[in-house]
This record gives structure tokens, sequence and C-alpha cells, in this order.
């Protein structure tokens, strides 16, 4: 039996576009006793209402009009942790997109409710709900806290007594796992749930679990199969992609874009990674439409960045169509009123396509411009680096356009996908073979370097690995498995020979850098962790 | 048929081109949206009415427009979700859930409709019960039962859940005169759907669709008809896998 819950203390959230349904579903959780009562009529208005309230409830219909969908809203409140984790957020829905909401697999609401409901099935649903999260608090606080190895823990603990959230606990401690790099617990977890019951998710965990472990074959092949038995998955087609990519198939990898982007067309981040495997397979067409649609729909949203716009303008170079590179590139600079990342990449393009039309003198005239720009930015954006490589090589600046390269592949030395858009690059500018040594030397010089430390602190020369890696972390600061291994050297060293004040300083440093790049990097957790062990075992509490 | 000349052969012609099935499903959509408003319309209606003293014949009134615009809405969903698996796949949406919340959910969805009828209902299942299933199409296999309970019972109903032979059985059991003998002989089954009376048969048919859409390895989900059980009267049972 559930838990009557206070409604009076509830802040709840109600999201419809429809006047008449937010007025009836006030109505209904007045009925309930509920007082505090916002309502939001589209997708906006409600991540106003939520960056400056927590709420409690949230029903939000999936159908929102022309905007965002409730889905959509969701993962972006999800994505940018708008809500506490005890917050319910429940999906209302017409029945004609039911089967859209029972779809999402991985970001799920907490529940929904089918159109029309009456005001005490509602009640029952919120009830249980709460009663749901009050058991799962230990394990979100925990989770809040990152401190993932004992969210474990309580999950194991949680798991020995028999109770309906079993399911759900398995779900979660996998999912943990997987956070954590345990992926052959994780898969054993999915294994266990599928012996009782074939179910989506855990199909999907499965091979997530197997890509993880560089499995790719037998993953896509899995995530094939989920979307053949449920073709509205959306997240299996990405997760498809993403496998037959890391096999080396693009050409699959787009296929399977194509279909998830013409089932879901707003979906921008999808858009985004179809135009950018079509333009790696040289498709400029299926290209050209995916960042415009990205473009399109993502008017008047948070959602664009300058770096679409280059997207879009690096496509019409290639194709010729240079006025238009030029007037997509302008639209940039007004929507990103002459942002210092908007001028970069405006410059940059715009050197490319005065270059291709013959306009030589022009051209260098930006890439100068592009070049300051390029050198006063301390955060690069990523794509960039190469746009303004391949300027330099066609305007005849070898030597430039070479030391942009290596500098963006030495802060990316084991990042495969950057290679091989680096490799693209160069193919596109006809040098392919010269383009392929700049990487492969570039990364080697990392490589050797991140031995180099290996070796000498197995030799016993732990001081010599750390100096060694923490010049290299001056030079190669966006790196982040080097600023990873440094802090890991320094916090070996200590481990050995005691405290050191300005290390230890240097390895929080270190921690907080990949922190706020990557919260979720598993190397990043591993070693807070052992932070956290080196610090106590000098005194020190963290 | 010979068709007609002229301009009414044009009609005719045209109208052979319409995809039936899909301007029905579509418009069953509308009807059912319209119906909504109506049945909300009905409820702020009753819910003024409330402290007025209208008159027991006009409460009975309003409680009989609830129940049978209930039933519209809910025989419309039932078209409209046979519809959806015939166009398929359709998303199962299995998941572990304790048994007692969703009788508790389907009493608390048939107590509005009891002020039409004398009639009371009741429900139970074992503590800490639960079991794989797919809420929605669960609920919409016993509903249908539960209506048909409503339609034929003398006073009571009363909903159930037991494991049986490693089935999950739901049973809807009432105290009126029992399933009359066609029906029990083949009710649920599509050789049963009769186009052409006024009893169609598309409810149980639904049930057993809702029912067969479960499944578990080999093992499959049914429903059963039969007559006497704990009141004497029909009993429903669903069994899920």
């Amino acid at each position: 039996m559930s838990e009557p819950i206070n409604f009076q203390e509830k802040n709840f959230l109600v999201i419809d576009d429809g006047p008449g349904m937010r007025a009836s579903l006030r109505t209904t959780i007045s009925a309930l006793g509920g007082i505090r009562i916002d309502m939001a009529g589209n997708g906006i208005e409600a991540v106003n209402r939520l960056e400056q309230r927590a709420y409690d409830i949230i029903l939000c219909d999936y159908d929102l009009g022309g905007g965002k969908d409730g889905q959509q809203l969701l993962e972006e409140i999800k994505c940018r942790k708008l809500v506490k984790h005890s917050a319910i957020f429940m999906m209302v829905t017409a029945e004609q997109s039911y089967e859209k909401v029972v779809s999402a697999v991985e970001l799920a609401p907490d529940d929904y409710l089918v159109k029309p409901f009456t005001g005490e099935v509602l009640r029952l649903r919120l009830e249980r709900l709460a009663q749901k999260k009050a058991y799962f608090a230990p394990v979100y606080e925990l989770m809040d806290r990152q401190d993932y190895r004992q969210a474990i823990q309580v999950c194991d603990e949680l798991l020995k007594t028999p109770n309906q959230h079993l399911v759900d606990l398995m779900r979660m401690k996998a999912e943990i796992c997987m956070l954590l790099g345990d992926y052959v617990i994780a898969k054993a977890l999915y294994e266990q749930v599928l012996a009782m019951r074939e179910i989506p998710w855990a199909r999907m965990g499965l091979a997530k679990s197997m890509f993880k472990q560089n499995n790719f074959s037998e993953a896509a092949e899995i995530f094939r199969q989920v979307t053949e038995a449920n073709p509205n998955y959306m997240e299996a087609y990405d997760w498809l992609a993403k496998s037959y990519s890391a096999t080396g198939d693009e050409k699959a990898a787009q296929q399977a874009l194509m279909v998830a982007a013409g089932k879901s067309p707003r979906m921008l981040q999808r858009r985004k990674l179809l135009g950018v495997a079509a333009y790696q397979n040289d498709d400029l067409e299926t290209a050209q439409d995916a960042f415009e649609a990205v473009l399109e729909f993502g008017k008047n949203s948070a959602l664009t960045s300058p770096e679409d716009y280059a997207n879009l303008s690096r496509v019409f170079i290639d194709k010729g169509s240079c006025d238009q590179a030029l007037s997509v590139m302008k639209n940039a600079r007004k929507a990103f009123k002459n942002s210092p990342e908007v001028l970069l990449h405006g410059a940059v393009m715009d050197s490319l396509a005065y270059q291709k039309t013959g306009d030589t003198k022009a051209a260098e005239a930006e890439l100068k411009k592009a070049l300051e720009y390029f050198h006063d930015c301390d955060n690069k954006p990523g794509g960039v680096s190469l746009d303004i490589a391949r300027a330099c090589f066609q305007l005849g600046d070898e030597e430039t356009g070479k030391e942009i390269v290596q500098d963006f592949i030495k802060n990316n030395h084991d990042d495969q996908k950057i290679h091989r858009h680096a490799e693209d690059m160069f193919r596109k500018i006809g040098l392919e073979d010269k383009g392929k040594e700049i990487i492969r030397d570039s990364s080697r010089v990392v490589i050797a370097l991140n031995n180099q430390a290996v070796r000498m602190a197995q030799a016993g020369d732990l001081k010599g690995s750390v100096d060694l890696l923490m010049q290299a972390v001056s030079e190669y600061q966006e790196n982040t498995v080097i600023v990873l291994n440094a802090a890991h050297a320094i916090l070996a060293y200590m481990q050995k020979q005691g405290w050191d004040e300005e290390l230890s300083q240097a390895a929080k440093r270190y921690l907080a850098t990949v922190k706020h790049r990557d919260p979720d990097n598993q190397k990043y957790l591993m070693l807070s962790d052992l932070y956290k062990d080196v610090s106590q075992q000098h005194g020190f509490t963290v | 048929m010979t068709l007609p000349a002229g301009p009414q052969r044009d009609v005719a012609r045209e109208l052979g081109a319409i995809d039936f099935t899909a301007l029905f499903a579509a418009q069953v959509h509308d009807l059912k949206n319209l119906l909504f408003l109506v049945l909300s319309t009905l409820d702020e209606t009753v819910s003024e009415c409330s402290g007025a003293d209208i008159g027991k014949e006009a409460e009975g009134r309003l409680a009989l427009l609830k129940y049978n615009g209930q039933l519209i809405n809910d025989k419309l969903i039932q078209m409209l979700s046979l519809y959806r698996f015939n166009r398929g796949p359709y998303p199962v949406d299995i998941a572990y859930r304790p048994v007692a919340d969703l009788i508790d959910e389907l009493v608390a969805e048939a107590m509005p409709l009891l002020a039409a009828k004398s009639i009371t209902i009741s429900g139970s299942a074992q503590p800490g019960l639960c079991w794989f299933f797919d809420r929605n199409l669960v609920a919409g296999a016993v509903n249908n039962a539960i209506h048909n309970a409503l339609d034929c019972a003398g006073s009571q109903i009363r909903l159930g859940a037991t494991i049986e032979d490693g089935y999950l059985a739901l049973r809807v059991e009432d105290d009126g005169p029992g399933f009359p003998q066609e029906v029990l002989a083949n009710g649920g089954s599509a050789e049963s759907l009769n186009m052409s009376g006024n009893k169609t048969g598309l409810g149980l048919y639904f049930s057993s669709v809702c029912a067969r859409l479960h499944t578990n390895g080999e093992k499959s989900g049914r429903i059963t008809l039969g007559n006497g059980g704990n009141l004497g009267g029909a009993v429903f049972t669903l069994f899920l896998p």
C-alpha cells in the first residue's frame, strides 16, 4: 500500500500547450490538495521555470505543439540537471503518442499516463512514485556525490531482500557499473535480467557492455536486432551507428542515422552526427540537408553553436557554392553577435571560401585574421583547428598548418575519431599520405613521452615520472589522458614518499580540470577515489 | 453490381480509391477526442450539481450518461488499439510491477461507473506479488471484463490475482447469470467476431489479443471464460506468462 503524500507541500509544474488541458490538470491537482502549481505552455517556458524553482512533481504533455516534444524536453532537463533525482517527472500522453513515449528507453520519464485519466489514478501513481523515489534515495544521494562505489554497495545491500524494485535495482547497479567501467559485471547483470524476461533496455545494456569491451561487430548485431524488433527505439539507431563507425563502416553508420533522422526529424544531435558521417562519406547532399535542418530546427534555441554554421559552410565550399558559404557565416555572425568564437569560425570559413573562388588575396587576409583570433582564443573549439590548418595548407603556409595539426593531435593523441577527421581533411585537399605521417608522428611523440614516464615509475624514479608528466601537462593542457596520468603519478609518488603540499595542489587542479570537461570519465572517478585514500593515509580528511 | 453512368460513376470510383481503414481510424480518433470533451463537461456538470438537490432521478440520469459515455470511450480505444497492433510492430512495455498496484488502479477507474448501477467492486492481491506485464494492455483487457460484469452482475464484482502453473491469473468474477453458452464455447476467438449482429464480440477478442501480446520464451498469454466461481456468475481469467 502506498503512503499518502501531502500534496499541499509539493511544487507542481504543469507543461502543456493547450490552455484547456492546463486548466483541467490544475483542477485535478487542486482536488488532490496541491496548491503550489505553476504552468508552462512550451519547452522554453518550462526550462525558464525549472531554472528558477526546484519542482517536486512535473506533469508534462508529450505533444507540446510546434517546438520540442516532451521527450526532448526531458532529455534537456536531465542533461542540464535541472531537476533533483527525487523529483517526479510524469509524461502525459494522448493515445496516439503513446508508442513514442514508451519507446524512450534510456532517458525515460518516471512514469506516464495516457489521457484521459481520473484524479484518483493520478493520485495513486504519484504516491507510488514518491515511495519508489524514497526507496532509491540513498543510492541517488551517493550518485549525486559521484560516490559510485558506495552506491553499488547500497544496491547490493538492497538486493539482498526480495522486493518489487528488484529489476530496477539491477538496472541501476548495471548502469553504475557501466559508468565505472566494470563492464563484465554490468554484462552479467543485463544477462541476469534477460534470463528472467526479454526486455529491450536490458538487451540494449548487454550490447552497450559489449561495445565498451570493443566487441563492436557483436554489439552492432544486437543493436540491429533491437531496431528490428522495436523500430521506434531511437537510441538503438544511435548506438548501431556508433558501432558501425567503430568497425570503420561509415556508410552503414550513415544509413542507420538516416533511418533514425527520418523517424524523429527534430533530434538535432542526431542530425549533426548524420551530417558529420555524410560529409566523411563525401555525400554532400545528405550532409547539406542535415546541417541545414540543424540550423532550421535549432533556430531560436540555445542548441546551436557557431560550429553548426561552419559545418554547413564547409559543405557549400566543397560543393563550390562559395556565395552560399559566405552568407552562412554572415548569418552566424549575426546570430552570435560577433562573439570571439563566431569571428574565429567566420574568418576561417571565409578564407576557405575565397580561396576556392580563386581570390587568394581576400583568402590570405581572412586567414591572417583567423590566426590572430585563434592564438587569442583560450578555449579553442575542436573542429576549427582542422579548418584553419586546411586554409594554411591550401594557401601555401605548410609550416603553420602542420604546427596546428600537430598541436591538435598531441592534445588528442588517443582519440581515434579525431584522427579520422584529420585524415579526412588531408584526403580532401589531396595530401592524404603527408597527413597520415603528421598525425602518426604527432601522436607518437605523446605516446613515447607517456611510455617514458611509465618506465621511470617502474624503475622506481617516481619523482622523475612526476616531473616529466607535469612538464607534458604544461605543453598539452587539453590532453585529458596526460592530465590524468600526471595526477596519477603525483598520487603514486605521495603514497610512497609522503605528502607534498605543492604537488597535492597540482593533482587537485588536474582532477578538477578533467571533472569540468568530462565528469563521468572513468579514470577521473578512479583517481578521485585514490586522492581521498592518499589524503586519509596522511591524516587529511577530504 | 453495374455502376451507374456519368457523375455517379466518378463518385463511386473516387470512393473506391479511399483507404477506409485509415480513414476510419483517423475518424475514430477524432470521435474519441470529441467524446473526451463531452465527458469532461459532464464531469463538471456532475460536480456542480453535487451540492444542489437535483433529485434522485436526475442524478441517476447523469450517472447513466457517464456510464454509457465511458463504454463508448473504451470501445473506441479498443478499435484504435487493434488498428495499431495490426499496423505493428507495437511496443509492448513489459516491466516488473506489483500486482496489487494494478488492481488498485483498475478498481479506482471503475469506481465512477458504479453510481449508475447498484453494484460494488472489490479487489485484492497477495501483498508483495510482482509480475512482468504491460500495464496498458492488461488494463485494457481487464477493463473490458469489468464492463461486461457491470452489465450483468447482480450486486458485486470481485477482482483477484493468483499464480497458477507459472502464470499470473487475473480474475474478474461477478454474481450475474454467467456467460451464455455460445460465448463460453468460443468467446475471444477471431472466428467468434460477428460483424452483422448487434453484439460483435470485439471486446473479448480485444482482451484475448492483449493477452497474447504477452510472451515469455515459448509461453504466451491467454484468456479463459467460465461460469460459477466464488460469486456464482461469470468468471473471466487473464493468464500472463
